[in-house]
């Protein structure tokens, strides 16, 4: 570990002297911008826009492909093959790799040092919301009312999100029943027809909240949503759990260190750009968060550390 | 509810000359790609997107709208002229789109599915625009325990679609299933059936299984046939007469009572997430052949067959803006884009969309009512390109058609490993068809499987697996129940077949 | 004839069998994990598929419902042409779709008896072009 963060700071000094010539890098050809998923998605728009941004501004060529499977293990298994010489580049989010490393890290060909890291550009917001004429306004609350009626349904659909869900059975004994979907939207709906008590969102429950037919529960994060300062965050309310989900670029290992300064440096212009920040805005409800190359690799190291705590919970 | 004074300047918002010029790029883009196996206009969508940031919001939509639904009429093209879907959700529409095309009337046949296409999509858009409000209240109702029920419903409707040989039917339907389970399982997310190959995570791509076993292989068959001969795709009678080129009102209106029962379905498949174009289509179909004094006739160029397929599966994409725009819930991938490009745009849809944005939404309906009559102009005169380039020696035709899906299915799913999946599927579906397996109950069950699995898991989950927890759904027990006299009815009309038969 | 027509079948009927078992007793318990909870899991929609191609597989071998009559010469023309095909493939693989185009659609026009110079120009020059020109400049895209 120590090695490490003295690479980093290493490569953190190097970045400020590199960045006069970082100027003169530029990419071989085309840079292939690889997206983790489908068409039609968050992740999708977010690559699609910050592509268009960086060509805008760079003058390259930058083109989008989707790599969809696993929530970007398809992608990060072809990236760690492709040339590291700042031709292709990927965009992923960080919670499903993290966890694929810990629950089957022999069978995949990479783990966390396969990649240069190169940038975030923010932090999906995760949250547990409930109907609003629901009788509990907070997990405890919840807890008891799933006690009082043999058990509930909660909706997720990501792996943590389950696994928070069975470490707050195993820590109260509250039979709730993880019903797993497919989308943010998809959860809503069912909390909103009554399938299931309560459910995580990303995003999708922010107009409901604006029109009172939801309210929040916890944010899921490690700390309080932007929306809604006053409402704690999991671990404020007993349970020691959060996820962080981010949406980060990578490119394979062993860039050049021109090639890594001029990427990280277009990646951070582009992302910093008031179209990328829009959307962000718009899509995720939250702002911009780029912590940089250096910043999203110990993001990573710590991510995975955290990850493996959720899973020793239960 | 919207004032009058909204709804009225969101129409007026809607006609103008810029924003029908982007319908027209739009239709005209849609129409193209739905026709190209492998590409489709969900494709040209989500690479149009980034592109309409810079337009208007009502313009960006009306575009994208565009090329949504001129994909719905562009997938029947290669369907009906040379049996090769451009679009899954068209392969009904070559069951008796093609018969039609080969007896030397392509044109009547396309214009069928072009006429069927606009009527199927208007309808469900009239729906949309009166009272989609209601709907998504009824839609949200229909939780897990209800669309598990539906789909079975779905299954026992297209089971009329069987062929010769039930146990056989069965079995392509079990081995679509199968092939649907591939990838991560729906309740626990464990990787299943990948063997090393991550690309198989998210399952086996839609786009190259159904290009594979629908088209690809189609297009072999018909090279093996045809060894030798230079002779054109389709052959037209040089003295063929008018009504043979054309769709009379007469024709049109004998179909009306089809085109309203798959406009229904369309509808009501559309206004539910999940279940998708492709099963409405075969369903409208199947529901219309059993419906029919003649069922026999289907299958050989009847245009009820076509009017049928093609007015369902044109009517799920109005419909999928129900719970798009009230719920923000998208039906489909295509639906998933436009809330993409919506949310670009800082427009959220959901239950304050009609209250805040109501001048953009009655606009967007303007667009839908343009992308129509589009479609419809459009339609006429692609279809007279198309039908020349059909007449190309047949060498030249499915050559081209070979380089396209391979093009295409690179394309859609990222890569060449897409198109090693599409040359497998089509080898299985070769062998398939060749033995009397039906390659469409297996596409079929392929499409609804993995919906199929996760509303079993969710239904048991909800209900904690205890049979007496459906009393709190009725409409499923309905729907239950309304599959077993269907299967019932199957059961009594193949008895009689196999009667006839032996007389 | 018929006797033959309904050998075939039942061979139909005993690969579904085999895949059937194959999926059951190989197939599914090395490919699918192990989980100790919930109501579906990852092997139960699988195994039931198995279990109804297995009985569905003897049915036909025992009871073939139709005749068939599968085309040997025709299969074997099939599967040349897939292996053409895939080689195409291959070929892309190796090189491009640009360079691969041309040449493999000059082979499916010539093994279907196309000669005509015209049309084989099109065909292996005018249809690889309109796919580059709409895949790269219109849409953007990268050919593999």
């Amino acid at each position: 570990m120590t090695i490490k963060h003295l690479a980093g700071a290493l490569a953190a000094t190097a970045l400020l002297t590199v960045s006069a010539t970082a100027q003169d890098w530029s990419p071989p050809g085309s840079i292939e911008l690889q997206i983790g998923f489908g068409a039609g998605g968050e992740t999708d728009t977010l690559g699609r826009v910050i592509a268009n941004q960086m060509e805008e501004q760079t003058g390259w060529t930058v083109v989008p492909q989707n790599k969809p499977g696993g929530g970007g293990i398809a992608m990060f298994t072809g990236l760690v093959n492709a040339p590291a010489d700042g031709s292709v580049i990927g965009l992923g989010v960080s919670m499903p790799v993290l966890i694929n490393l810990v629950l089957r890290g022999d069978e995949l060909p990479f783990d966390l040092d396969s990649f240069d890291y190169l940038g975030t550009v923010t932090r999906a917001q995760l949250a547990i919301v409930a109907k609003a004429d629901q009788p509990f306004d907070d997990i405890p609350g919840l807890v008891d009312y799933a006690k009082a009626n043999d058990g509930a349904a909660i909706a997720f659909d990501a792996k943590p999100q389950e696994l928070l869900v069975l470490a707050i059975n195993a820590q109260d004994d509250a039979g709730l029943r993880p019903v797993s979907t497919e989308s943010s939207a998809e959860m809503v709906q069912f909390v909103l027809g009554d399938q299931v008590l309560a459910s995580f969102s990303a995003g999708a429950h922010l107009p409901y909240l604006e029109s009172g037919d939801l309210k929040l529960l916890a944010s899921a994060n490690a700390d309080r949503h932007s929306y809604a300062p006053d409402v704690p965050t999991l671990r404020e309310q007993g349970y020691n759990l959060y996820v962080d989900p981010y949406f980060y670029f990578a490119a394979p290992a062993g860039l050049p260190e021109d090639a890594r300064a001029a990427l990280s440096e277009a990646l951070a212009n582009a992302i910093a750009s008031d179209p990328v920040r829009e959307i962000v805005e718009n899509a995720l409800i939250t702002s911009v968060n780029n912590l940089g190359p250096e910043g999203t690799a110990t993001m990573l190291d710590e991510g995975l550390v955290n990850v493996g705590t959720l899973f020793g919970a239960n | 509810m919207v004032d009058l004074s909204v709804i009225l300047a969101g129409f007026a918002d809607a006609f103008t000359l810029t924003n029908l010029l982007f319908v027209f790029a739009g239709v005209a883009l849609g129409q193209l790609v739905g026709a190209i196996p492998g590409i489709g206009p969900v494709m040209a969508m989500a690479i149009a997107i980034p592109f309409t940031f810079a337009l208007s919001p009502l313009a960006a939509i009306a575009f994208l709208m565009g090329i949504n639904k001129g994909g719905l009429v562009g997938g029947a093209v290669p369907a009906v002229l040379i049996n090769t879907p451009g679009t899954p959700d068209a392969a009904a529409t070559a069951l008796d789109g093609h018969p039609l095309a080969k007896q030397g009337k392509p044109e009547k046949a396309t214009k069928m599915a072009l006429f069927a296409s606009v009527t199927g999509d208007t309808v469900s858009d009239i729906v949309l625009i009166t009272v989609s409000a209601p709907l998504a209240v009824l839609a949200l109702r229909m939780g897990p325990v209800e669309v598990l029920a539906l789909m079975i419903f779905a299954f026992t409707v297209i089971a009329g679609l069987i062929g010769n040989s039930v146990t056989k039917g069965v079995i392509a339907a079990a081995l679509g299933l199968l092939c649907a389970t591939v990838g991560l399982d729906p309740e626990h997310a464990t990787p299943r059936f990948y063997f090393g190959w991550f690309e198989l995570y998210d399952g086996l791509p839609l786009a190259a299984v159904a290009i594979g076993m629908l088209a690809f292989s189609e297009i072999i068959r018909r090279i093996i046939a045809s060894r030798g001969i230079a002779r054109p795709a389709i052959e037209i009678p040089r003295d063929q007469d008018r009504a043979d080129r054309r769709v009379s009102f007469a024709e049109y209106w004998a179909c009306r009572y089809v085109m309203a029962r798959g406009a229904a379905i369309g509808t009501a498949l559309g206004a539910l997430p999940g279940i998708g174009s492709t099963a409405a289509a075969f369903m409208s179909y199947a529901a219309a052949k059993r419906a029919d004094k003649d069922p026999d006739s289907f299958g050989k160029g009847n245009l009820k067959g076509i009017a049928a397929a093609e007015s369902a599966n044109s009517a799920v994409m109005g419909a999928n803006l129900i719970p798009l725009l009230t719920l923000g819930i998208p039906g489909s991938i295509g639906a998933a884009l436009i809330i993409s490009a919506l949310v670009i745009h800082g427009i959220q849809p959901g239950p304050l969309l009609f209250e805040q944005q109501g001048r953009l939404v009655y606009g967007l309906f303007g667009a839908m009512i343009m992308a129509n009559v589009m479609n419809l102009i459009v339609g006429q005169l692609g279809l007279r390109l198309w039908t020349r380039v059909v007449r190309a020696p047949e060498a030249v035709v499915f050559s081209s058609a070979i380089l396209l899906c391979i093009a295409g299915v690179a394309l859609s799913t990222g890569g060449l490993f897409g198109v090693a999946i599409m040359l497998i599927f089509a080898a299985l579906g070769y062998a398939m068809t060749s033995f009397g397996y039906s390659v469409v109950i297996f596409i079929i069950a392929f499409f609804l499987g993995d919906r199929f699995e996760r509303s079993l898991s969710q239904a048991l989950v909800i209900t904690n697996g205890e049979p007496s927890a459906l009393i709190d759904h009725p409409v499923a027990i309905l729907l239950i129940l309304v599959s077993l006299i269907s299967l019932w009815r199957f059961g009594l009309s193949r008895r009689r077949a196999a009667a006839g038969d032996a007389s | 004839m018929i006797l033959l027509d309904r050998s075939a079948n039942r061979l139909s009927g005993l690969a579904c069998a085999a895949f059937g078992a194959a999926l059951l007793f190989w197939i599914i318990p090395t490919a699918t994990e192990q989980v100790s909870y919930g109501w579906v899991k990852p092997q139960t929609v699988p195994t039931a598929m198995a279990w109804v191609i297995l009985i569905g597989g003897l049915g036909i071998a025992l009871r073939p419902e139709e005749g068939i009559a599968p085309d040997g010469p025709a299969f074997v023309r099939a599967a040349l042409l897939f292996a053409l095909v895939a080689l195409g493939c291959l070929a892309i693989d190796w090189t491009g779709f640009v360079i691969v185009a041309p040449v493999l659609a000059l082979a499916v026009m010539l093994w279907m008896g196309m000669r005509s110079w015209l049309w084989l120009a099109v065909g292996a020059l005018g249809v690889p072009f309109v796919i580059w020109l709409a895949a790269e400049v219109l849409l953007g895209r990268p050919l593999p």
